[in-house]
């Protein structure tokens, strides 16, 4: 048994000095020659007209997407539970219920707030 | 033994998560990295709910990638938020806390 | 046809609600108070309906002879109306009372788990397992809420003008609060590794966004992020820890790990590096010394009357993961585990305590001195032995109300000054306010570990469980440890009570809540340490387990 998960361990090894060494191997022997050109836009992209920090960038894709990832996965346990939907019957039904209600708590919160607003 | 290799498998990408999660200061890539390691314990209870024959690490991955969505929603809120206050994703910039 | 077969019934588990009553109760006041926060004008739309089915399910429950969380019940669907009744325009008092009440019927719950079943009437204590196995209703479990619910019912009053003074009393303050609660009350009661897990998150998640509360302040907006980002790496490594325990031994129950661990035919290299993985990753979650980096900046960037809350009960809370993992998963493996945390128990007693020295801002010489602790309250998890696990379960009692009137004093001063409180703002501070320099003296005594204080009391009792299972040289390191704390501590207490005050130093700030936080954390400092002889044995009778 211990011989068969020797590997893994030299594995571990091999791994991380691979990654360690890639990086510093990069950073040491890579040439660093940065010049405007290669830090203007890409071929006739349009040059920024204000590169200040703090720009404002849409939240609205950002906060739509982060819903969806919530309320996407946590569909997840809904799954398992509809394979054996029969044969838990009714607790797994009042089971689920809560499971929902609570998640149904937090859709009217954000609703509240205003996340699913566009404008 | 070929269960062994999603063992060998499992333990490089935490290994490189790991490795990213030290060297990487972008916070994005940070988070990325961290995705990376909780997908190789996924891998891991997968494999061993296999060799095992029960169902437990299935169940335990279920709960792990719905806390790991939790995990991304509530860190890149953190995320964004910082980036309006000072327009950069460098963990490392700003040091009003003594690192 | 599949649809067809007559439907096989599985085994339904049995769920027994009261095995979790106090968390369930914390839960459904967190969701309820959520919608409370957003209902703005139109509170009592959520309050009625809300009161109306709880005071039902409360009658049902008493005439189903479930007398006092029928009771609890009760009191909580009338407290809430009334609440909103009480305060019509300030939603944030209503939030604040509606998650006092919740708590403080959480911990009527926990005296009531405790007499129905935990007690068997002679002072000690039956260990009860429920949800086939993956809760553990034990002294671990009873400790950890009393810690944790007593932590978060104090900070409630400290933090309430104090979060008003800086404008981030937001509504989802108290929900927020109220789970990372529910998920430390959990982890100290989880007896398999998924509960372990994500009661761990839940508590996590809640204080990472509680750590940022204050949005424009960029201190407060970068100990959130490092705290995210260390935090999450700590789970990761915690979280790959207990994958390979399942792949070692193929249950993710504790007890069973337990057994299986400590078999010949176990795999001893993946186990080990199970072990070595999960002790980093609480190592991380509890602050010893080569994982604690985030500790002071986190403490000090956060809002204070979280850092409290963070200092008191997550300590209480992860110590309980610790306890539960090392003495009941990997008693096999005690020969690996107990010399490293050993080790790293000295280092960070000394560390924590040296660098807490040069410290001049008082928040992160409290962090300093959390990291302190943390070494101490580990002396009684390597003794293993029932009297080390009592000690370490009394200890954080301790910890956590000395640290509570510690914290509650930094509120009162940061009130008036805007800003961070550094040593220097305290000079003088005997004469122009007594009281709260008293208090906070009282309180630093208590963590230096002086004599008619909790602290003493607490140390007292590890230290004798650490000499008793044969660790005197942590035990010697510790008590050195405690004199270099003493030695600043006493140095703080002069900068008070010596020098004198310059002129256009505002005073502290005093407010109800305030005044009513600090006075019961200071009784109880001083409580614990001249009458601990109930709470003592209470603490001796916890050191039954679910094995």
């Amino acid at each position: 048994m211990l011989a068969e998960y020797l590997p893994i361990l030299l594995l571990f090894l091999v791994a991380s000095a691979f990654a360690v060494g890639s990086v510093a191997v990069s950073s040491l022997v890579g040439p660093r020659q940065p010049n405007p050109t290669k830090l203007s836009a890409y071929e006739s992209g349009n040059e920024p007209l204000a590169d200040v920090p703090g720009t404002r960038f849409s939240v609205k894709f950002y906060m739509v997407a982060m819903l969806f990832l919530i309320f996407d996965i946590e569909a997840v346990f809904l799954y398992p539970w509809a394979l054996v939907f029969r044969e838990l019957g009714w607790f797994g039904l009042g089971q689920m219920a809560l499971f929902v209600g609570i998640l149904g708590v937090a859709f009217i919160y954000e609703i509240g707030r205003g996340g699913l607003e566009w404008d | 033994m070929e269960i062994g290799y999603y063992f060998i498998l499992s333990g490089l990408m935490f290994c490189i998560g790991l490795v990213g999660v030290l060297l990487r200061r972008n916070a994005i890539v940070l988070f990325m990295c961290v995705e990376l390691m909780l997908n190789a314990v996924n891998l891991t209870l997968a494999a061993a709910a296999r060799m095992w024959a029960g169902p437990d690490g299935q169940v335990f991955v279920f709960f792990v990638i719905v806390v790991a969505a939790a995990e991304v929603v509530v860190g890149l809120a953190i995320i964004v938020n910082l980036y309006f206050r000072r327009g950069t994703l460098d963990v490392d910039v700003p040091q009003l806390l003594r690192w | 046809m599949v649809l067809a077969q007559d439907a096989t019934t599985l085994d339904v588990p049995d769920v027994a609600w009261s095995s979790f009553a106090p968390e369930l109760l914390l839960t459904a006041a967190a969701l309820v108070l959520l919608l409370v926060a957003i209902a703005r004008g139109r509170q009592l739309l959520v309050a009625a309906p809300t009161g109306v089915v709880a005071v039902g399910l409360g009658v049902w429950l008493v005439s189903t002879d479930v007398v006092v969380p029928g009771a609890v019940a009760i009191v909580w669907g009338l407290a809430l109306p009334a609440a909103v009744f009480a305060f019509p325009h300030r939603g944030s008092l209503v939030q604040a009372w509606g998650a006092g009440v919740a708590l403080a019927g959480a911990l009527v719950l926990t005296g009531w788990q405790f007499v129905t079943v935990l007690g068997d009437g002679a002072g000690g204590m039956t260990p009860q397992s429920a949800l086939a196995g993956a809760l553990a209703n034990d002294g671990i479990a009873f400790f950890t809420r009393i810690t944790v619910y007593l932590t978060a019912l104090i900070v409630l009053p400290l933090g309430y003008g104090y979060l008003r003074d800086r404008r981030i009393n937001r509504a989802e303050v108290e929900p927020l609060l109220l789970l990372a609660v529910v998920g430390m009350a959990a982890l100290g009661t989880a007896n398999d590794l998924i509960t372990l897990f994500v009661a761990l998150e839940v508590l996590s998640l809640a204080l990472y966004v509680l750590t940022g509360l204050a949005r424009r302040d960029r201190r407060s907006q970068e100990a959130s992020l490092k705290y995210f980002v260390m935090g999450a790496v700590a789970s990761a490594i915690l979280l790959y820890g207990m994958a390979l325990m399942y792949v070692a031994t193929g249950s993710l129950s504790l007890p069973t790990i337990g057994s299986v661990v400590a078999l010949a035919g176990t795999n001893q290299l993946v186990s080990a590096l199970g072990l070595a993985l999960v002790t980093v990753g609480i190592g991380f979650k509890v602050a010893l010394v080569p994982f604690h980096l985030w500790t002071p900046d986190v403490y000090q960037g956060a809002p204070t009357n979280i850092t409290a809350f963070m200092a008191a009960a997550t300590k209480a809370a992860g110590f309980a993961a610790v306890l539960r993992l090392y003495l009941v998963a990997f008693p096999g493996l005690q020969g690996l585990w107990a010399p490293v945390l050993a080790v790293l128990a000295a280092a960070s007693m000394l560390y924590g305590a040296y660098v807490a020295l040069v410290q001049r801002d008082l928040k992160r010489m409290l962090a300093y001195s959390s990291i302190t602790h943390a070494g101490y309250a580990t002396i009684g998890v390597v003794a293993v032995t029932d009297a080390g696990l009592s000690g370490t379960l009394w200890y954080l009692l301790t910890y956590a109300v000395s640290t509570l009137g510690a914290f509650g004093c930094v509120i009162a001063i940061e009130r008036r000054r805007r800003g961070e409180v550094a040593l220097v703002d305290l000079r003088g501070l005997g004469r122009t306010s007594p009281a709260v320099a008293g208090i906070l003296a009282l309180c630093l005594l208590s963590l230096a570990g002086m004599p008619p204080t909790a602290g003493f009391v607490g140390k007292f009792v590890v230290f004798q469980a650490g000499i008793e299972a044969g660790w005197t040289w942590l035990v010697v390191i510790g008590v050195l440890s405690s004199i270099v704390a003493a030695f600043f501590y006493l140095r703080i207490a002069g900068v008070m009570f010596l020098e004198t005050a310059d002129d256009d130093r505002p005073l502290p700030a005093s407010s109800l809540g305030l005044t009513t936080g600090i006075a019961v954390s200071a009784t109880l400092v001083v409580f614990l340490g001249v009458q601990p002889q109930a709470f003592l044995h209470l603490a001796d009778a916890a050191a039954a387990l679910v094995r």
